[in-house]
């Protein structure tokens, strides 16, 4: 092959390489947009707009925020402690690889596929803690969340030489751990100092607080079923010669249809019978079947996809009530999904995919599936819950319960959603109607908005 | 203002504004982070003063419009 030839196919491959993360981001823009409509759905209509611009500003803090430290964690931190090695130097915000640079066609590419990762942990965060926290609080959690906390984790755990990989053998292909997981346990932490919304338990027995618009939140989660098969192009990595793994194994994207695609439709299903077809945790129940399948989707035979997916997927509901029992308030069942659900995903690693052959370590195995599992909970929990404590205990962790009655939109945004009112036909008593409680809980009234 | 780190196209690698490393660089991360822990600090102020305001009675009730008379008991041509 001449020099010509050669020098052709290599800027063929590089072209191609930036091209495949180009449309990776894209796609998941969508999961924000996703997590915009499914939380706006799921608030009650006092809310709606501080729910949307909690997910707007996430984007907005996440990624400027990532840029600054997020990136350089990832470089500097995959042997347990802080290295500044040549590939931290150049993920340094004013190095020469963090900015238009003709020579590197990879840095901002990678970074951007990244920050909507670190993203992505800010807005798994956000659904729980709506109609309640201070926006301020959030923005400063997700920044923590999205752009140090989630990225040591993937540094540990999703870099090449990470020490999870090389000491553990970890698998988590899709991500599970390093972000599903760890952003539901952080989530979990904080979860614990904010305290219920009110009205969410009354004399010890919990009430639901429906969705003003279920269907908005069916639309977004559809949207993130989309943005997922960006996420998941994110997790791969495209070369001249293929697709590896982010592990240095050896992979296809059709591994990661058959094994996405059955996931969510294990994942919907195993929702849909344990909920007895409530519609909620039906349509979260196919989130919880891509991240239960998401740690092995290069791996699995389909059929042990959907069987994964489908435990995963029943889960929710069980799971939900067993945190109502403690009194924790998580409004769209984040940890059920993404902790739970990512937990189980590394675990089935270990219990349907031990000993493959690894590259860069040992082969994974139960017990470092389960190790990993734990380290990926504490990374996330234990910062979570003392950042939270902190803000808590200067009084700027919670909104007061006059505005939390009043509604977050008209204290402090200050704005209205449906300015012209709700149709007759959606009120209780209007046109006979009505206004269902389809989780079986609390009807909405007037003195709710 | 003198911002261009290259001379021409042939050969460059990083061409960004200022250049790698350089004063202008520096002091626009400043800015930027600068410029980021101010949106931070002023929403926490700007929460205060909602909640102060509706303390205050200032902030009045968002009540959507209400129908001009109440809807008929049933109206099943409204479907058609």
């Amino acid at each position: 092959m001449n020099e010509e030839v050669t020098s052709a196919l290599e800027t063929i491959t590089s072209v191609n390489n930036e091209f495949f993360y180009w449309v990776s981001i894209a796609l998941m823009m969508l999961i924000h947009a996703g997590f915009l409509f499914y939380e706006g759905g799921a608030s009650r209509v006092k809310n709606v707009l501080a729910a949307a611009m909690k997910n707007l500003l996430t984007l907005a803090v996440v990624i400027p925020s990532f840029f600054f430290v997020g990136w350089f964690l990832y470089n500097a931190f995959p042997t347990g402690a802080p290295e500044l090695n040549d590939a931290a130097k150049a993920a340094l915000p004013w190095s020469e690889n963090m900015g238009p640079n003709l020579a590197d066609p990879a840095s901002g590419i990678f970074w951007g596929a990244f920050a909507l990762f670190a993203a992505t942990t800010g807005s798994i965060m956000s659904g729980a803690l709506i109609e309640r926290i201070r926006i301020s609080a959030f923005l400063i959690l997700t920044a923590i969340l999205g752009s140090v906390v989630w990225i040591i984790a993937a540094a540990w755990g999703w870099h090449g030489g990470g020490w999870m990989l090389t000491e553990l053998g970890l698998h988590d292909v899709g991500a599970a751990g390093c972000v599903h997981l760890i952003a539901a346990a952080f989530t979990l932490g904080v979860l614990i100092n904010l305290g219920p919304r009110i009205g969410r338990f009354v004399d010890g027995r919990a009430r639901a607080i429906v969705p003003h618009n279920l269907p908005m939140t069916m639309l977004g989660l559809m949207l993130i079923f989309v943005g997922f098969f960006g996420f998941l192009m994110g997790c791969a990595i495209y070369g001249g010669e293929g697709y590896t793994t982010i592990f240095g194994t050896p992979m296809n994207l059709s591994a990661f249809a058959f094994n996405t695609l059955m996931g969510l439709a294990g994942g919907i299903l195993g929702a849909y019978l344990s909920s007895k077809g409530e519609p909620f945790w039906t349509i979260s129940g196919g989130l919880a079947g891509v991240i239960s399948v998401a740690s092995g989707l290069d791996l699995y035979h389909p059929a042990v996809a959907f069987v994964v997916a489908t435990v995963g997927g029943a889960s929710l509901p069980v799971v939900a009530k067993l945190l109502e029992k403690v009194k924790i308030d998580d409004a769209v069942g984040a940890v059920p999904v993404h902790g739970v659900c990512g937990a189980w995903s590394l675990i089935a690693v270990g219990i349907f995919a031990s000993d493959y052959p690894n590259v860069a370590g040992p082969e994974p195995s139960l017990g470092g599936q389960v190790l990993s599992m734990l380290v990926f909970a504490a990374l996330g929990f234990i910062p979570g819950y003392l950042i939270s404590l902190a803000l808590k205990a200067f009084g700027i962790l919670r909104v007061p319960p006059s505005v939390e009655h009043f509604g977050v939109d008209a204290v402090e945004l200050p704005s209205l959603p449906y300015p012209e009112g709700i149709p007759p036909t959606a009120r209780p008593n209007g046109n006979g109607a009505g206004l269902g409680a389809p989780v079986g809980g609390t009807v909405l009234d007037r003195s709710d908005i | 203002m003198n911002t261009i780190p290259i001379d021409g196209w042939e050969g460059a690698t990083q061409y960004f504004t200022f250049g790698a490393d350089s004063f202008g660089v520096w002091l626009f991360l400043v800015l930027a982070v600068l410029l980021f822990l101010t949106v931070i600090v002023r929403a926490i102020t700007h929460e205060g003063r909602s909640y102060k305001e509706i303390h205050a009675g200032n902030i009045s009730a968002p009540i959507a419009m209400e129908p001009e008379s109440p809807p008929p008991a049933s109206e099943p041509a409204a479907m058609a």
